[in-house]
């Protein structure tokens, strides 16, 4: 294993607490969205990958403790990992319609991902407010997939939209001093030359 | 508790005097994980609900039992209760036995909810079991002992305080954001609103500590490149408990092997 850099070392614990503490926060306030993905996203574009492929296992697993089929969803976090990153890289989070735009795309690809866990291996229930549009829809005569898809796409929309603006704003004020001091630096700090 | 068993206590290897907390936590993870995978395997619902049955007598023993049910009541309730509704009011059949606008219970959908729940809370029931059954610092003791860096370990560990302590400070940037005027209270937008007032300081003080907390852990060697000693230890894993998990493992193996032929044939 190549030596890591120490702040990125430091950041994966803050990473995952951020997506726990955010996501109680969302429940605490009673929001109808979840936001338990801001940590994964910020240590993501901030320090790359592997970095951000831990937060977003470690979260889950974390997650799982209490309701375990969370483990089943797992690889759409590690996806807004990898996301996360190339976002950064290409300067996706640089202005406010670039960065909805960003969330409109991931809520997309999360729900194409979660869709077919959701709908074949657990009959469209997740047991959180989506069901509720899900079982709905199913009354009203709608088959398990787009019913399920339906309810995904929804949730998802708004509550990654959320996310990634509130993710804007935090990368847009982390100090610049702390910043060129983390892997990813040179796609958030200009005329930084290149070691 | 004096000075002196405080002290003795560090000595030997951490006993709990109980035949399923001594395990050692990565076989106790292996066994659990094998049972709960086993059940996928396994074309029987009475399967699944044989062994929701044994980990409630495990948890029994290992007196945790409380702890388990406490977390574990959820996971029944969602699962076992609500996804048996939908699912056996939802799937197709041929056999009707109710009908009602969307609603058609059938013989079939009340087989393949009680086949897909009796899976769902098998395996919900090993995981939860597993950790309720073990202390975090000894598993990632034991990991260390098989070879995963320490850092590993640092992370998990260091996961659990920062939570709690991200909790508390949330609380208290929600409180004074509040005296400072913000509703979090009220209507949809008022509480969205509040939302990123009190996420923004949270996450934008936790990464600024970053810095002082890498070098209050590197003043402690946190990276020095040598072997890392340990406060308190585990025993070491006897000849019977290596013998029972190789033949818990080749039980899954078995019934994996068997289930694979039985689908060819």
């Amino acid at each position: 294993m190549k030596q890591w850099n120490k702040l990125t070392i430091f950041l994966l614990p803050i990473g995952i607490a951020v997506n726990v503490v955010g996501g109680q926060l969302a429940i605490m306030l009673k929001l109808p969205v979840y936001l338990d993905c801001i940590g994964t996203f910020i240590v993501g574009s901030l320090c790359g990958i592997v970095p951000g492929l831990i937060v977003a296992v470690l979260t889950q697993i974390l997650n799982s403790i209490t309701l375990p089929t969370n483990l089943l969803y797992i690889e759409i976090g590690m996806l807004f990992a990898v996301l996360a990153h190339f976002f950064a890289k290409y300067e996706r989070f640089k202005t406010i319609p670039r960065t909805i735009l960003n969330g409109i795309l991931v809520a997309c690809v999360s729900c194409c991902l979660a869709v077919p866990t959701t709908a074949f291996l657990l009959g469209g229930f997740v047991g959180t407010g989506a069901s509720a549009i899900v079982t709905a829809l199913m009354a009203a005569g709608w088959s398990v997939l787009p019913a399920t898809f339906v309810s995904e796409l929804v949730t998802e929309m708004m509550d990654k939209v959320i996310c990634m603006i509130i993710i804007f704003f935090i990368l847009k004020s982390i100090p610049e001093r702390l910043i060129v001091k983390l892997p990813n630096a040179k796609f958030f700090v200009k005329d930084l030359e290149e070691e | 508790m004096d000075n002196i068993t405080f002290a003795n206590q560090f000595l030997n290897p951490r006993k709990y005097g109980n035949i399923i907390l001594d395990l050692n936590p990565i076989n106790r993870l292996n066994i659990f994980v094998a049972l709960g995978i086993s059940t996928f395997f396994v074309n029987n619902y009475w399967y699944g609900f044989a062994l929701v049955l044994l980990f409630f007598v495990i948890a029994a023993v290992a007196g945790r039992l409380k702890r388990y049910f406490s977390v574990y009541w959820k996971v029944l309730l969602l699962f076992g209760l609500f996804l048996f509704v939908i699912k056996a009011a939802f799937s197709p059949g041929e056999h009707m036995i109710f009908q009602l606008a969307g609603i058609h219970i059938s013989t079939e959908s009340i087989n393949s909810a009680l086949s897909l729940i009796s899976k769902v809370l098998s395996f919900s029931g090993a995981i939860v079991l597993f950790v309720q059954t073990t202390e975090w610092e000894d598993f990632t003791y034991a990991l260390e002992h098989a070879g995963v860096p320490h850092v590993v370990s640092f992370v998990v560990l260091s996961s659990f305080q920062t939570i709690s302590d991200l909790g508390k400070s949330a609380q208290v940037i929600m409180e004074s954001q509040k005296a400072r005027g913000i509703e979090t209270d009220g209507n949809l937008v008022k509480r969205a609103k509040a939302y990123i007032p009190v996420m923004g300081p949270l996450v934008l003080n936790a990464i600024s500590s970053v810095e002082e907390k890498s070098i209050a852990m590197d003043a402690r060697a946190f990276s020095a490149p040598v072997a890392h000693t340990h406060l308190m230890e585990l025993p070491e894993v006897t000849k019977s408990e290596k013998a029972f998990v190789v033949f818990i493992d080749l039980l899954l193996l078995a019934t994996i092997i068997g289930r694979i032929v039985i689908w060819l044939l």
